[in-house]
């Protein structure tokens, strides 16, 4: 009786994997074709007034091959300027709230002492500090290239630092104790237990460091400078409202972020085997 | 290695964990400490281990101060305490890198204690994906390769299911058998103090006292059916039932 049961479900086993895999690929092509379709549906009821999703698509691969005649710059060019300026500021907060984060989740006193500079300071929009930024940076040539990496180090900043603290605040102690009583010194505490029992959280930190680095860097670039992706769809509104440059511009945007995203979850799997 | 403490007191704020607590191990023996929850059986333990300092008294390892530092001692946890980021090798061979053991020895020794608790197959394997019983064992493995002359172990086999624990308890026998160690086991189930000690040490609760202190003289392996087993269990029983704290029980 079980195992006559049990059979007719082993025999469906390969169409239901078969199905599952159909969906996987299925489903998010078909959220693509709405999204589109509707696009293409608003635009030809004029409910917006919107360039159709074809004509986007060809300035989309116009700028992306031969670039912005006006700017004599393709769209690889202009993200790339702009993703140059996110690697600095990023690199910059993650250098320094990576070691922060661990000294005061690791350390009660430090905590405290911390604690309210961290609280007053983390909820401020990085774009506010866009005006103060001119003012610290004006002695410098160039003060532009300074405030975009400074506004992306904010961003990037505060989460990364958040995150490790809390990874190291969350390892459990029986890990240390066990650590101590093989004979670690602290040193060694650290550098075996504390450093990779957080290493998930760090990592968490510096994907969505990333992610709102990459968003403060394209807000940034609408305020000042002559270059990357966030100064080009601005500068494509002020010159005209070529909404399908704009368009192409945002999408170029969304496709980079989602990119680095997945660069990071990539490497999320590669340095967590054990996860 | 024997342990000796001394008169060993403890406070945990202003409350006393442990009261004037006096016991001898002798090298090679196998001590289960057992007492109603609160009694004080972990912490002393963890004072044991160096891990946490006594308000009085001394701890003696051979008529000497203990520290973790020493390599003198292996502790085992409740829940294994196996760094999940490590294989089962990295985590047998962890301790031995605390202990600076040269790599070649290292790599020897890791091996040998993988085989001793019957995980070679499944050297490369991270903790979580070993069951409960295999588990336990890589956490014996652990505090066994540097060579600790006093192995200490908090309830270690606490979380198993009944049949794994008495299979675990049986390894348990043939390792220390086969190690010599001297062995200091916390445990709440009377059934496995009897089955594994050489002497039971009953603690009473709040703050914890030495209230029996009764050497086991049963001959190995153990059944636990037998008449004698079952008068050992009796007799702790009642000890532990007449101390204060009983509804905890």
């Amino acid at each position: 009786m079980l195992e006559q049961a049990v059979l007719p479900e082993l025999t469906d086993l390969p169409r239901k994997k078969r199905n599952k895999r159909w969906l996987d690929l299925g489903l998010p092509v078909l959220s693509l074709v709405c999204f589109v379709s509707l696009w293409e549906l608003s635009v030809r009821l004029k409910l917006f007034a919107l360039p159709t999703p074809e004509e986007t698509m060809k300035t989309f691969l116009r700028l992306l091959v031969y670039g912005d005649p006006l700017y004599a710059k393709n769209l690889l060019q202009l993200t790339g300027a702009s993703l140059w300026i996110v690697a600095k500021g990023c690199g910059a907060a993650f250098g320094l709230a990576i070691p922060l984060g661990v000294l005061v989740g690791a350390n009660p006193y430090l905590e405290k002492l911390t604690h309210p500079i961290l609280e007053i300071f983390r909820p401020v929009p990085p774009l506010a500090w866009i005006p103060l930024a001119y003012l610290m940076f004006s002695s410098l040539p160039g003060p532009t290239r300074y405030v975009q990496a400074f506004v992306v180090f904010v961003g990037a900043f505060f989460p990364a630092v958040v995150n490790t603290l809390h990874g190291i605040k969350v390892i459990d102690p029986t890990y240390i104790q066990a650590a101590k009583s093989c004979g670690a010194s602290s040193c060694q505490v650290l550098r075996r237990v504390l450093l990779p029992g957080s290493l998930p959280s760090i990592l968490t930190g510096i994907r969505i460091g990333i992610g709102i680095g990459w968003m403060c860097c394209v807000a940034a670039e609408f305020v000042g400078g002559r270059m990357g992706i966030g100064f080009y769809i601005w500068d494509s509104y002020s010159t005209g409202g070529r909404a399908p440059e704009i368009i192409s511009g945002i999408i170029a945007i969304g496709i980079v972020g989602y990119l680095l995203n997945a660069g990071i979850i990539w490497l999320e799997r590669r340095l967590l085997p054990w996860r | 290695m024997a342990l000796t403490l001394h008169n060993v007191s403890h406070f945990y704020l202003e409350r006393q964990v442990l009261d004037h607590i006096s016991l001898h191990i002798g090298t090679g023996r196998f001590c289960c400490i057992t007492g109603p929850s609160g009694c004080g059986k972990s912490t002393l333990l963890r004072l044991v281990a160096g891990l946490e300092k006594s308000t009085g008294g001394a701890i003696l390892l051979d008529g000497a101060p203990v520290s973790a530092r020493s390599g003198q001692i292996g502790m085992v946890f409740q829940e294994g305490a196996l760094f999940p980021w490590l294989t089962a090798r990295k985590n047998v061979s962890f301790g031995l890198e605390m202990q600076g053991f040269k790599p070649k020895v290292l790599a020897d020794l890791t091996e040998e204690y993988l085989s001793l608790v019957g995980l070679k197959q499944f050297a490369e394997y991270y903790p979580n994906q070993l069951s409960g019983g295999m588990r336990q064992r890589l956490a014996m493995a652990r505090s066994l390769a540097y060579n600790p002359s006093l192995v200490l172990m908090d309830e270690p086999f606490a979380s198993l299911d009944a049949q794994s624990r008495n299979l675990m308890q049986a390894e348990l026998t043939r390792i220390w058998r086969e190690t010599k160690k001297t062995v200091v086991f916390v445990t709440h189930s009377i059934d496995e103090a009897v089955f594994l000690a050489d002497q039971i040490v009953v603690l009473s609760s709040r703050p914890g006292q030495v209230k029996a202190d009764i050497p086991i003289e049963l001959p190995r392996p153990r059944l636990r059916t037998s008449p004698a087993f079952v008068r050992y269990r009796e007799q702790i029983l009642a000890l532990i039932e007449n101390s204060e704290g009983t509804n905890e029980w």
